[in-house]
C-alpha cells in the first residue's frame, strides 16, 4: 500500500471543525431545560422529609387551592 | 406578603453593561440570569455548588450562580458566557481553543469550564499544568473530557501571551 499524500482526502486526516462547536462555547446551544413554551407548567416533586417513616395519609387541599396550580399527584392505593 | 415573597431591587454590572431589575429576595443569580435576563449560556446542573456548570465571575472571582443569591450582585460586575465573543463574533482564546482542541463532547459544562480557566488566566496568565487542574477542581464533566479541557486552557494561555505581546 503506498502512502498516500494528505491532500489526497477530503476527510481522513483532517482536522475538521465541529459543527456544534461556536455555539457550545458561546452559551447559546439549545439544552431541554433551556426550552420555554407557551403555557408550559413546572412540576415540584415533594419528598417526605423523613428519612424513614410511613406516609399515613397527605392532604393536599390547601396546596391545590393556590393561585396557579394546575393539579397534586400524589400515590393512591 | 402572605407567602413571604420579597421583591428586592437589584441594580449591577453585567457583561461590562448596567442592569436595574427587580426581583425575589430569594433568587439565586443563575435564577436571574435565565429565567429574568434570558440568558440561557449559565447552565444548572447539581444546584448544589459541587458540579460548576453555572459557574459566572462576580468581580472577576469564580462563583457558583445556583447558590448565589442575585442579591449579592448587588453593584458588582457579572461576567457570563455570552460576553465573552467580541461584537464582530471573534471568540474569546479560551473559546477558540475549546474547539479546535476538541474540549467537550454535550456541551453542557462547557461555559462554566470557559469562565473558571477565564478566572484563571486573568489572574495567572501562564498556569502550570497542576495549577490548571487544581482550579478546575470545581468543574465536573460528565462526558469525562478532561485531558482536551487542560490541553485547551494551556493553548489558550499560549495564544493570549502572544496577544498580549503585540
Amino acid at each position: 500500500m503506498s502512502a498516500e499524500k494528505k491532500t489526497d482526502f477530503h476527510v481522513v486526516n483532517h482536522s475538521i471543525p465541529r459543527r456544534d462547536g461556536r455555539v457550545k462555547v458561546t452559551g447559546k446551544a439549545p439544552y431541554v431545560a433551556d426550552l420555554k413554551l407557551i403555557g408550559m407548567a413546572y412540576a415540584k416533586v415533594l419528598r417526605s422529609p423523613y428519612a424513614h417513616a410511613k406516609i399515613v395519609s397527605i392532604d393536599t387541599l390547601r396546596a391545590a387551592s393556590r393561585p396557579g396550580v394546575y393539579c397534586v399527584i400524589t400515590v393512591t392505593r | 406578603m402572605t407567602d413571604g415573597m420579597r421583591i428586592v431591587a437589584l441594580k449591577f454590572q453585567l457583561n461590562g453593561k448596567p442592569v436595574e431589575m427587580e426581583c425575589e429576595a430569594e433568587e439565586t443569580l443563575a435564577e436571574v440570569l435565565r429565567n429574568h435576563l434570558n440568558l440561557n449560556g449559565t447552565k444548572v446542573s447539581c444546584e448544589v455548588q459541587v458540579c460548576g456548570a453555572c459557574t459566572v465571575l462576580v468581580d472577576g472571582l469564580p462563583v457558583s450562580s445556583c447558590t448565589y443569591l442575585a442579591y449579592e450582585a448587588r453593584g458588582k460586575n457579572v461576567a457570563t458566557i455570552e460576553g465573552l465573543e467580541k461584537p464582530d463574533g471573534t471568540l474569546h482564546p479560551l473559546q477558540q481553543a475549546f474547539i479546535d482542541d476538541f474540549a467537550f463532547q454535550c456541551g453542557f459544562c462547557t461555559p462554566g469550564m470557559i469562565m473558571a480557566a477565564k478566572a484563571l488566566l486573568d489572574e495567572n496568565p501562564q498556569p502550570t499544568r497542576a495549577e490548571i487542574i487544581h482550579h478546575m477542581d470545581g468543574n465536573i464533566c460528565r462526558c469525562t473530557g478532561y485531558v482536551p479541557i487542560v490541553a485547551a486552557v494551556q493553548r489558550a494561555a499560549g495564544v493570549m501571551a502572544k496577544e498580549s505581546k503585540k
